[in-house]
């Protein structure tokens, strides 16, 4: 991160907020309709080659990010970038173009592949609508993708519900690979997965990284697996990012009480450690993206709230070091004075 | 001197009929729970160690049979009658299920479900068993309960929901609470929440709990002893600090090495290669052989025994001491 180049992918301010339909009695009241604020102002560089972790629980908006970033939704607000130029605004003719260099990897390799066509025909028709490669070479394309992921070339001809959940996840990971992509989302990719499977594909994804320089955003509420992939973590806590920090420190130091809470709850095997505490982390629920508490999302669910935190939203302010945390407790954080005007630029 | 177990499973067989022949899900499962004790059931999908815990407590569908033994309060519960069973069920062993969403009843007053829960076990008058109600659910950390009690459960939370399953099957007073991926279904925190309370809630009240998870961290937060399955069997059992901080089987060590996030941060891990087997037709001897980094030309004929490592450490692999002594070797070499 840095170093000149733009990142490859780079979203500022981003906004996805989704109506909720409204009663007649609310329309004739004249009552606005409620809006579920999923991704509120998100602003993040992920640099060419990176992985970064996006974590957060239920509801914090981490998959609608991911879904914005290739265009299945069409944000609100706010801008993404691919190497530095904008893409909110363009034609179907510009998504398709980007289709090419950014797919998704989904949780469910099951529902995300038609089960009524082979793998074969599956992966032809990403490489024939694309246009690829000539017709007469899409057969060796195919064998080849699929060996790209650790599957015999024999097993093309198929059918989706013939193969193991592991299995299924590489024939989702070869799909997303057909149109030789700079950029995966994987949303939970691994999330359904067994123990001893997860890490057959988490090996498969470094792989496909180290040799074909992908960049990542992995989705994942699993913060073992975000701590073993990701070069950098990005929380996400109702819409907004609390903290971003590099993965190697972030879960020894985490600076966000709720990264704090979120890292503290996860069951550890270290039995010195963890020796069956009675306390929780953190206690209460996440609050509704509907009702967002105002000025520091977290302060309701803070030990450390302060005056100021029900006031002023934190914004996400670099620290020494790297990170950079959206909280009153450390610099950089507008004074409460301002309160008012404060709110915005957080993609400065 | 340990106290006698509470629950003793016995040559445990549970077998599904299906249309692709007999299933056997669980073959041949083996253990103790000790009163007062947490003990954990661990494995991957398909292991039989939900199937294990349904066959404790009878909740199988038609197709399934049972053989082998589950002694408790002196009577084999798979021999019991549907009338003893029902006399068991809540009042003795109660079960906590995964998805809380589907545990509740969406039409009835949370109040209402937990008095009803109550009075199923006691004889108690209507005001009695809702003043019961607010006592449970304030022991299962429900926050202002008294404003709770005419809620629908769509207004609780997952955790919350979670909650009041608990406070369900706390009504009966059970000796043992069976707990079936009790919080798969829930975010880290929350998940946090409810095993900080199954902890909290054995202490204060003595009870036994056999808590099944896929998830070897869950088990280490809350349980003592821990027995890991594969395909239908034990493969080792003993207590958690040592299964999981020396395991002997070379499954358990297979898993632990996959467990991302564990071992530092190596850019690739070391996963066990291959699938787990069919239950329709499992592989001969040591089931885990065909997979088996440690495996010779012995293990597919192998009868598989669970053999003493130390003191209620078990595991089922006659090449433990061998294996134990070449991952030594190996890591006086990486260091």
């Amino acid at each position: 991160m840095g170093n000149g180049a733009p990142p490859l992918v780079e979203t500022r301010d981003l906004t996805m907020h989704f109506p909720l339909p409204s009663g007649l009695v609310d329309r004739l009241r004249g009552r606005p309709a409620e809006v579920v604020r999923a991704v509120d102002g998100v602003s993040l560089a992920i640099a060419a080659g990176e992985t970064v972790g996006l974590v957060g629980e239920s509801g914090c908006g981490k998959t609608t990010f991911g879904r914005c970033l290739v265009r299945l939704y069409e944000p609100t607000s706010g801008d993404l970038r691919f190497r530095g130029e904008s893409l909110l605004g363009h034609d179907a003719a510009a998504v398709r173009r980007l289709r090419r260099s950014v797919q998704m990897i989904f949780q469910d390799p099951y529902s995300s592949l038609n089960p009524r066509k082979t793998v074969r025909a599956a992966l032809s028709e990403v490489l024939r609508v694309h246009r690829i490669c000539p017709e007469a070479e899409v057969p060796a394309r195919v064998a080849g993708l699929l060996e790209r992921v650790g599957l015999s070339a024999a097993l093309a001809d198929r059918y989706p519900r013939q193969f193991s959940g592991g299995q299924r996840q590489r024939i989702g990971i070869a799909r997303a690979l057909a149109v030789e992509p700079a950029f995966i989302v994987a949303d939970e990719a691994v999330s359904a997965l067994d123990v001893s499977i997860q890490a057959q594909v988490l090996n498969l994804l470094a792989q496909l990284q180290d040799d074909l320089g992908l960049t990542y955003l992995f989705i994942a509420h699993n913060l073992g697996v975000v701590r073993h992939i990701a070069d950098r973590v990005a929380v996400m806590y109702l819409g907004t990012i609390v903290e971003v920090q590099a993965a190697a420190t972030v879960f020894d130091q985490p600076l966000h009480p709720y990264t704090q809470a979120l890292v503290r709850a996860i069951p550890t095997l270290d039995r010195g450690r963890a020796a069956r505490p009675t306390t929780a982390a953190i206690e209460g629920d996440p609050p509704s993206p509907m009702a967002v508490p105002a000025g520091c999302r977290f302060h309701p669910r803070c030990p450390y709230a302060m005056p100021v935190c029900r006031e002023v939203a934190p914004v996400l302010a670099p620290q020494p070091g790297g990170p950079a945390v959206a909280c009153h407790l450390y610099p950089g954080q507008p004074a409460a004075a301002g309160a008012v005007s404060v709110n915005i630029g957080t993609g400065a | 001197m340990t106290p006698p177990p509470i629950l003793r499973v016995r040559g445990l067989e549970t077998s599904f009929a299906t249309s692709g022949g007999l299933v056997r899900a669980v073959d041949g499962v083996s253990f103790d729970v000790g009163p007062g004790e947490a003990f954990g059931l661990v494995g991957e999908s398909g292991c039989g160690k939900s199937a294990t815990c349904r066959s404790i407590i009878g909740l199988l569908p038609g197709h399934a049979t049972t053989a082998g033994a589950v002694e408790f309060n002196g009577q084999n519960l798979l021999a019991a009658t549907p009338e003893a069973m029902r006399r068991v069920r809540g009042a003795e062993i109660a079960m906590v299920f995964q998805d809380p969403m589907t545990a509740l009843n969406p039409v009835a007053r949370i109040g209402d479900q937990v008095a009803e829960a109550v009075r199923a076990h006691q004889r108690v008058g209507h005001r009695a068993a809702r003043a019961r109600a607010l006592e449970l659910l304030r022991l299962v950390g429900i926050p202002a309960p008294e404003r709770r009690l005419d809620d629908y459960p769509h207004r609780f939370s997952g955790g919350m929901r979670q909650r009041v399953v608990i406070a369900i099957a706390l009504a009966g007073e059970p000796r043992i609470l069976l707990a079936d991926e009790p919080t798969t279904a829930l975010d880290v925190t929350i998940q946090d929440q409810i095993l900080t309370l199954l902890v909290r809630l054995q202490a204060e009240l003595g009870m036994s709990v056999v808590l099944v998870s896929h998830d070897l961290g869950v088990v280490a937060r809350v349980c003592q002893r821990v027995a890991v399955m594969y395909a239908g069997q034990i493969v080792e059992q003993g207590p958690v600090e040592t299964v999981l901080g020396a395991p002997r089987h070379p499954y358990t060590i297979g898993l632990l090495a996959s467990l991302p996030g564990i071992a530092g941060r190596a850019r690739y891990l070391r996963p066990i290669p291959g699938a787990p087997p069919s239950l329709l037709d499992p592989p001969s001897g040591c089931r885990f052989h065909p997979r088996c980094p440690f495996a010779t030309e012995r293990c597919p004929t192998w009868a598989v025994e669970r053999l003493p490592v130390g003191p209620d450490h078990d595991a089922a692999c006659w090449r433990q001491e061998a294996i134990a002594e070449e991952s030594r070797l190996a890591a006086v070499g990486t260091t």
